[in-house]
């Protein structure tokens, strides 16, 4: 459970530590989900046939046929809501790996919002898909405790920062479990770029001598 | 874990990837996670890192593209691939780029193509809402505490993030999970089926299934959804109206509760 402690040599994926057990244990798990869901991916095909097949076999007649796949809307509605919860699903990931990964309260935050607009596009598209307005009021729900969550995060944001001067949420790692590895920073290199040079104006003819008492001098009262 | 990665993508490249959908997710969900995790920021970058990154990125994001379902016409297939395009890209740049304004302002890009998406989708007013209130309001709350906690340059902690490689595969597996229930649940119908539908209907014919159906939502659009809510959800606007009194009440007392701490203690306050 010691933490790696060699500032120059990194050899890891990332420059923040964790302890070499904990990813040792981690990583099967990983492995395992990673394996299991492209193998149900693989799968997909035959289960939608096989649950588009069982109604129409049991019975016959096409009231049976199970009516989210033949909506009287037809492809149109349901490309619509197949495409809309992609893209919603997409972004609510998105926004998880974000909330997950990054180290700035603040993109952190913005991460929260990209999952709660991931949300948004698929409620809308159950909205249109079954033609009601509940999807959509919960949207404005969402819009309204976003706004809510985002002044209330800010400022506890604003308060952490005033504390430690950085907005770095592993400022706040003596909070974690007991059992968790601290995770050390590593020196790191220079950015790329280096020095900025900003752009500069050459001096055109001679600064005149300021007369400080006709500056401090008030016009109007 | 990357050799199965291309492994996966070489044998979907060989194989017909269109006509397998599950396969092509799966190329899709794997190349987006590769991407994801080459583009975070890691403090260490190889120079080629970022170009395969968004070479990846892009073979996922055309795989996606692949596996959304046909819309009616080939100009709104356009222009949802399009805003849905913007949504996306921009989503990924918000959480891989390194400065936390350029995040914000990405942020601001991601609403304009969920707007987009919400048009397309029906939700004018909700289309609009997201403009002004997300992108009018809420972001600039999130740049004005920029401003004011943000040190100057590019900070140590912007550089690195913890556990980018887990994180990527936690959302590739989050993704594929999500669209293996959306593939069930909209699964295409086979060819029989929607024959012997037809002919139960009897007066459809066999390719009606493309016909364009009109939104039921959509004539009075704003002047209907303003009666559903103060109508039928009119409780739940008035308990949001408490909850967004009493946000901004707390924000007002944690600040002030939290200025008066810091006097105690005799650290410096704004």
């Amino acid at each position: 459970m010691t933490p790696v402690t060699h500032p120059m040599s990194v050899t890891s994926t990332s420059l923040v530590s964790a302890s070499a057990g904990l990813r040792r244990r981690i990583w099967p798990a990983v492995a395992g989900c990673l394996t299991a869901m492209v193998a149900l991916l693989l799968a997909v095909p035959s289960h939608a046939a096989d649950t588009a097949a069982v109604p129409t076999a049991a019975v016959p007649t096409a009231t049976a046929v199970p009516s989210m796949d033949l909506a009287p809307d037809g492809v149109l509605q349901n490309g619509l809501l197949h495409n809309g919860l992609l893209v919603g699903a997409l972004l609510f990931a998105l926004g998880l790996v974000g909330i997950l990964t990054r180290r700035n309260m603040i993109v952190m935050f913005l991460s929260a919002e990209l999952m709660l607009q991931g949300v948004s596009v698929s409620l809308v598209s159950w909205s249109r898909y079954h033609g009601d307005w509940g999807g959509q009021m919960l949207v404005i729900f969402v819009l309204t405790v976003a706004a809510c969550e985002a002044a209330v995060a800010l400022v506890f944001v604003l308060q952490a920062f005033s504390r430690t001067g950085r907005l770095d949420a592993n400022a706040w790692q003596s909070l974690r479990e007991s059992v968790l590895p601290r995770t050390i920073d590593q020196a790191l290199p220079p950015l790329d770029g280096g020095v900025t040079h900003w752009p500069t104006l050459t001096p055109a003819g001679v600064e005149p001598a300021h007369d400080e008492e006709a500056l401090l001098e008030r016009e109007h009262v | 874990m990357l050799p199965s990665v291309f492994a996966t993508q070489l044998m979907a490249e060989a194989g017909s990837v269109a006509g397998r959908p599950g396969l092509l997710m799966a190329v899709a969900v794997t190349t987006a996670a590769a991407s994801l995790w080459l583009l975070l920021p890691k403090g260490l970058e190889h120079k080629l890192t970022r170009p395969a990154g968004f070479i990846l990125g892009a073979v996922a994001l055309a795989a996606f593209a692949l596996a959304g379902r046909r819309l009616g016409s080939i100009g709104e297939e356009a222009v949802f691939a399009l805003v849905a395009l913007v949504a996306v890209v921009s989503a990924t740049a918000t959480i891989v780029t390194r400065s936390p304004v350029y995040a914000a302002i990405w942020f601001a890009m991601t609403l304009a193509g969920v707007s987009g998406v919400l048009l397309i989708l029906g939700a004018q007013f909700l289309g609009v809402a997201t403009i002004v209130v997300y992108a009018g309001a809420i972001l600039v709350m999130f740049l004005f505490v920029l401003m004011l906690a943000q040190p100057s340059g590019l900070a140590s902690y912007d550089r690195v993030s913890s556990e980018p490689m887990l994180s990527a595969i936690a959302g590739a597996v989050l993704v594929g999970l999500l669209t293996i229930s959306i593939g069930r649940l909209s699964a295409p119908v086979p060819a029989d089926d929607v024959e012997a539908a037809a002919t139960a209907e009897s007066d459809a014919p066999a390719d009606s299934v493309t016909a364009v159906v009109p939104d039921p939502l959509f004539e009075n659009h704003v002047a209907r959804l303003g009666g559903e809510l103060f109508g039928r959800h009119l409780i739940a606007v008035e308990a949001a109206g408490v909850l967004l009194f009493v946000a901004l009440v707390g924000a007002i007392a944690v600040v002030t509760r939290g200025e008066a701490a810091a006097l105690a203690e005799g650290r410096p306050t704004r």
